[in-house]
């Protein structure tokens, strides 16, 4: 067993119930190295899980304290939990694009809104993959999906110059990146700004599912077409070209720059309650 | 008469959808009901229906979505499971305190935490106050039935109110069994033009929807809900004739099953009823007079039918595949409720099966009649209420 797992998760999680060839163990084992690299312990994280294959698939896994949210409530689950912890312990949200930009994108933008010091990786696999694959808010435009089998041409939080990112920015959150599964050591990268960040950090991470989407807008299950059909239109960001749909990198870093959730709550709380005793 | 075909329930019910062919119909997938809407929207793709169909991004706003349609005047339908109604039940009340009639499959499913996704009832059972009409089904052909003529039934003058048809899900939603479906324009014809109230887009006539009623007439709009309500068990009867006259399968109320001279009777709704019309088999060939309740109209509930349905009944077992925590299971209440409203009283217990999908066995069923004989016999009730098939 990978020496990672060994010392993060839970044994008889590992491997996953994924099905085969899916992105998304690539994309927790960075969650994991990046964990590992600031030299973080089991007993320093909490972790919370959403619905989906996102959920589903690291639900119970971390070794430590953890959580499984409904269906887009885990963001406004994690800030109550914030509330109530330490500051030093960290919470790591694993959910899926679904949970984040559609069921739960109020709650998520409330989270950037108020800066809360929790880190989400939402795990990209295109759409509804879980419940057969229909499209979601961001499958790129024109792909076959279970829902769209003239290809998806509705506008989404990736299409016409919107950019749920950029949306997320606006809110107020302070770190903000965007990776594919195949970006490797730069997504680890990220993913540790990201939990160094006293604040909203955000890591948006496209992952392959060759079950449902690739069979769909590809044709085929095969693992390796579905890998070159996202890499062939991810780059970093200032290499993009006309093909490019995942310009990858840190979009924003304001880390530590504005007043945390707890922090700020805990702390006008106190002034208040001095106040009152004066 | 129709095609006979082995097809799953969420196909049976995608495929009365498609017969009803509704103006609208708002889709967010949940495991076990996504198939219904996934199907429908292939139908929706390929031009077979006329409806409008729009992918919203919850299930709140699902049947948001749904209630504007109806508002506008259409013949408006989604489908759901667990959370998904869950996450509805604000709108649930705003659909029926309206008096849209929207029908919705209801694949039943357990409710989190923690998160299950397979079979019971706690999600039906959790909208039971919502001020919608429920029919439940034991399979995918009753769905299928019970789908037709819940348009008939929500959109009856009598009644105008929305309605949810029931299956389990995965042994229903996700089992093929042979059914049959009925000719396209035989449905057409059953069901008829959709024919609005108070429509929003009839601009001469303007209406408003859900304004502010305070505690002056209030309890008028409730009352009035109730009293269409009590209209609904007579609609639900003519629709049945009428039903049978299409189909040749008859409906009722309930299902009385060998309970004519029963003197120990179960109540079980959905599938596990299906499983436990096999056992009674059995055991009336041993002589030994037992019989099934399987109530079909839920909300509704059918007190005094019930009463004499199960006045033979000198031991009731009352099956639950829901839990009202600390209280007694939901069905258990209402035909408690049912036999003492009627002035009977017969010896109950009340058995909590099959939670989150856990399985339904012939055994459970022998081990219940098998108790309800020992309580006939002794007149002794050891424990009114308990679990079935769970490890303690």
């Amino acid at each position: 067993m990978d020496y990672l797992a060994k010392k993060y998760t839970r044994p008889r999680k590992i491997p996953s119930t994924a099905c085969s060839g899916c992105g998304l163990g690539i994309n927790h084992k960075a969650v994991l190295q990046a964990i590992y690299e600031l030299g973080l312990e089991v007993e320093d994280i909490v972790w919370g899980t959403s619905i989906g294959c996102a959920g589903r698939q690291t639900f119970g896994t971390w070794k430590g304290d953890g959580f499984a949210g409904t269906h887009g409530r885990v963001y406004a689950i994690a800030r109550g939990l914030r509330l109530a912890l330490p500051s030093e312990k960290k919470i790591i949200l694993t959910v899926g694009d679904g949970d984040a930009f559609g069921i739960g994108l109020l709650h998520l933008i409330h989270a950037a809104r108020s800066n809360a010091d929790l880190t989400v990786i939402v795990n990209d696999n295109l759409g509804y993959m879980s419940t057969g694959g229909q499209y979601g808010w961001t499958t790129p435009l024109g792909s076959k999906t279970d829902s769209s089998p003239y290809g998806m041409y509705e506008q989404n939080l990736m299409s016409d110059d919107i950019d749920v990112l950029s949306m997320l920015k606006h809110a107020g959150a302070t770190f903000i990146a965007r990776h594919v599964s195949m970006d490797g050591q730069r997504a680890v990268e990220s993913i540790k700004k990201g939990i160094r960040n006293r604040g909203f950090s955000l890591i948006h991470m496209v992952y392959p599912c060759p079950t449902n989407f690739g069979s769909r807008e590809l044709g085929t299950r095969n693992t390796i077409k579905l890998y070159e059909w996202i890499e062939s239109r991810a780059a970093p960001l200032g290499e993009e070209d006309e093909n490019t749909v995942w310009a990858t990198g840190v979009y924003h870093d304001a880390s530590n720059s504005r007043p945390e959730f707890s922090e700020n709550i805990h702390k006008n709380v106190e002034r208040i309650r001095r106040g009152a005793a004066l | 008469m129709g095609k006979k075909l082995a097809v799953t329930g969420n196909q049976a019910v995608a495929e009365a959808m498609r017969q009803i062919n509704p103006d609208v119909c708002a889709a967010y997938p949940i495991t076990p009901s996504t198939e219904v809407m996934q199907r429908f929207a292939s139908f929706v793709a390929d031009g077979k229906v006329d409806t409008e169909l729009v992918t919203v991004e919850s299930e709140h706003s699902a049947m948001s979505a749904c209630i504007g349609a109806a508002a506008a005047g259409g013949r408006v339908m989604t489908a759901t499971s667990s959370q998904g109604l869950a996450l509805m039940w604000e709108m649930l009340h705003i659909a029926s305190g309206m008096r849209f009639p929207i029908v919705m499959p209801l694949v039943n499913r357990a409710l989190s935490a923690p998160i299950n996704i397979h079979g019971d009832h706690s999600d039906g059972m959790g909208s039971r106050d919502c001020g919608w009409i429920q029919l439940f089904s034991e399979n995918g052909q009753e769905a299928y039935d019970n789908l037709i003529q819940a348009i008939r039934i929500a959109e009856h003058d009598d009644v105008r109110l929305p309605a949810m048809v029931c299956m389990d899900g995965f042994i229903i939603s996700h089992s093929i069994e042979s059914m049959e479906y009925l000719p396209d324009d035989v449905v057409r014809n059953f069901i008829g033009e959709f024919r609005p109230k108070n429509p929003l887009l009839d601009i001469e006539n303007p209406v408003t929807y859900g304004p502010l009623v305070l505690p002056d007439f209030f309890m008028e709009f409730k009352r009035q809900q109730h009293e269409a309500m009590l209209n609904v068990k007579d609609v639900v009867l003519d629709v049945a004739r009428e039903f049978e006259k299409i189909s040749g399968r008859g409906y009722g109320l309930f299902e009385a099953y060998r309970l004519d001279d029963a003197e120990l009777a179960l109540v079980i709704l959905n599938s596990a009823a299906g499983t436990a019309k096999d056992v009674i088999d059995e055991y009336r060939e041993k002589g030994i007079k037992v019989g099934l309740l399987k109530p079909r109209l839920f909300r509704p509930f059918p007190y005094k039918e019930v009463a004499e349905a199960l006045s033979s009944a000198r031991v009731i077992g009352v099956l639950d595949r829901a839990d009202s925590l600390g209280g007694f299971g939901p069905m258990y209440m209402e035909i408690s409720s049912a036999m003492t409203t009627n002035g009977a009283k017969p010896l109950m217990i009340n058995k909590i099966y099959g939670l989150g999908g856990r399985d339904f066995m012939p055994e459970h069923v022998v081990q219940v009649i098998d108790e309800l004989k020992e309580i006939a016999e002794t007149g002794n009730i050891r424990l009114q209420k308990d679990f079935l098939g769970v490890r303690e």
